[in-house]
């Protein structure tokens, strides 16, 4: 079973950004209509900023605080795991400087779960990443796409195309700049927030389809990562 | 009543288990090869005990010495490692249940060569006779204390705990530094330094095999050398590469999705494991090498993070 993860990645800005997590989850409650999230022990999570701040401060890192803190949220808590519960993975508050970035990430582990896109794209305009996709299990695998990251250590450009790929202005100019991705031949590409949304084609991306993967095969070319 | 120096230290030395440094009188003899003359076959434990059973009338002593012959003879070291480590943690709590297979054949493995714990049932059993035996002798007393209780036993006092006391520190010192897994030492030296630290013997039988680090028993716990860089700990260093082995873990992974079960919180350890690592390799590759059908799940659980490489 292919399952699908969306992914947002934020350059280290030094602070946790409580406020935006808190839009953040605001979102996640109505994109999943869950009657709240739950922290990794089963206990509701008071959607507050001191609230927030309590569980980010209790997650630092142990042994280096300039990492930041990673901690995990559900829309069931985690005992009760069951078919219709999302995680929500979060790591925040990295120093710049640090070799790791900012992470906001929902996984679901079906493709029933995906949620509208323009849930994913409120997500974009709070957190506005440098890098934001909607992955699939099966096709990261198929690429190699953890690999292909290895060696671009600093995120400087993007591993693969992915069926919903945002990319801020820094990250396009890797790919031949903004000018050069409007003109990309998929089903569409366009401004959106600091960057460029591309979507390969209009629903979701589905790596046992052949038309899919010819169109992203293409569009890899196209931005010379293949 | 311990009045000078020489009693204090007699008592210590006798009675290990009070001393805060834990050992006893044989810790001095550990070093040389006086221990090797000492050691203890199941035969000579039962050729013992049966010449002693033939003049020995008191029931505790006798109790004392079918105990000893039980936990040392050769009827114990016959049997089977499940029937053994039955008999052993019969009293503990019962978790083989909740338990994969795997990780009850690695706990049989690290249990059942310590032969403290068969010491400890010793005294138990003893105790058990003496009550008996104090129950039939009092029988019509009443609830009517003994005043000669403590004269009754004292000319045993020595013959009882003598015994226990010579086989207790035997076999403790068997115990003490056994290397458990014999393997050789990696030389490879680097910016780090190696040290030795107690782990759970969980997967530590695979970080041995793997990093070619011996295992040592000691104190009642596993010790095995781990490469320390920056005040992180990885399982080996060599050829400028530090490499984290992690164990079998394909009961912690879903089949259906792939990924690590989320209730158990082990993607989130893992991927705290890794940036601990990452940031005090300071550039330096770190290589996680993990079972073949674990590789996507590792790979999804770090997939934002870079300078770490997951290998099966």
């Amino acid at each position: 079973m292919s399952g699908y993860i969306f992914r947002q990645r934020c350059r280290p800005r030094g602070d946790f950004r409580i406020n935006e997590i808190l839009r953040f989850l605001h979102i996640v409650h109505a994109a999943f209509k869950c009657p709240a999230v739950y922290d990794g022990k089963g206990k509701p999570v008071e959607l507050t900023v001191q609230a927030l701040e309590r569980i980010v401060k209790r997650e630092v890192h142990k042994i280096f605080p300039s990492i930041g803190a990673t901690f995990d949220l559900f829309t069931i808590p985690p005992k009760k795991w069951d078919k219709n519960t999302v995680r929500i993975e979060i790591h925040t508050g990295t120093q710049p400087g640090e070799v790791f970035v900012d992470a906001y990430d929902i996984d679901l582990s079906e493709r029933r779960k995906v949620p509208a896109f323009e849930y994913l794209k409120t997500s974009i305009g709070i957190f506005k990443p440098f890098e934001a996709f909607l992955a699939e299990d099966a096709n990261e695998t198929r690429l190699d796409a953890y690999n292909r990251q290895q060696l671009i250590p600093k995120f400087d450009k993007p591993a693969i195309i992915r069926g919903f790929h945002y990319l801020d202005e820094f990250m396009i100019r890797s790919i031949g700049g903004i000018n050069y991705c409007l003109k990309a031949s998929v089903w569409r590409v366009e401004r959106f927030c600091e960057g460029v949304l591309i979507q390969l084609i209009p629903g979701l991306f589905d790596s046992k389809n052949p038309e899919h993967l010819r169109i992203q095969q293409e569009a890899m070319k196209y931005f010379r990562l293949m | 009543m311990l009045e000078t120096e020489k009693q204090r230290r007699w008592w210590f030395a006798t009675h290990p288990e009070f001393s805060s440094k834990g050992t006893g009188h044989r810790s001095r003899a550990q070093k040389s090869d006086h221990d090797k003359s000492e050691k203890i076959s199941p035969e000579a434990v039962d050729a013992y005990v049966d010449e002693q059973l033939e003049h020995e009338r008191d029931p505790v002593i006798i109790q004392l010495l079918k105990s000893t012959k039980f936990w040392f003879g050769t009827e114990f070291a016959s049997k089977s490692p499940e029937e053994r480590h039955a008999l052993l943690w019969e009293d503990e709590e019962d978790t083989r249940d909740e338990k994969t297979e795997e990780e009850v054949s690695v706990d049989l493995v690290f249990q059942l060569p310590r032969p403290r714990k068969a010491v400890d049932k010793i005294p138990m059993d003893v105790a058990d006779a003496y009550r008996q035996w104090t129950d039939t002798r009092d029988e019509g007393k009443g609830v009517e204390s003994d005043p000669h209780t403590y004269l009754d036993l004292f000319p045993y006092r020595r013959l009882a705990t003598a015994p226990i006391q010579t086989f207790r520190n035997l076999l403790r010192n068997m115990a003490r530094g056994t290397v458990v897994s014999a393997a050789k030492r990696a030389a490879s030296e680097g910016p780090g330094k190696w040290k030795e630290v107690a782990r759970s013997p969980l997967r530590l039988q695979h970080q041995s095999k793997m990093s070619n680090q011996p295992i040592r028993d000691h104190n009642g716990k596993l010790w095995i050398r781990e490469y320390d860089l920056n005040g992180v700990k990885f399982d080996d260093y060599k050829n400028g590469k530090l490499y984290e082995y992690k164990g079998p873990m394909g009961n912690l992974i879903n089949r259906k999705t792939g990924e690590f079960y989320p209730s158990c919180n082990v993607a989130k350890g893992h991927k705290i494991e890794a940036e601990a690592q990452v940031r005090a390799a300071k550039g330096i590759p770190v290589i996680w090498r993990v079972g073949e059908n674990q590789v996507e799940a590792f790979k999804k659980a770090l997939g934002n993070m870079t300078r770490i490489s997951i290998v099966p």
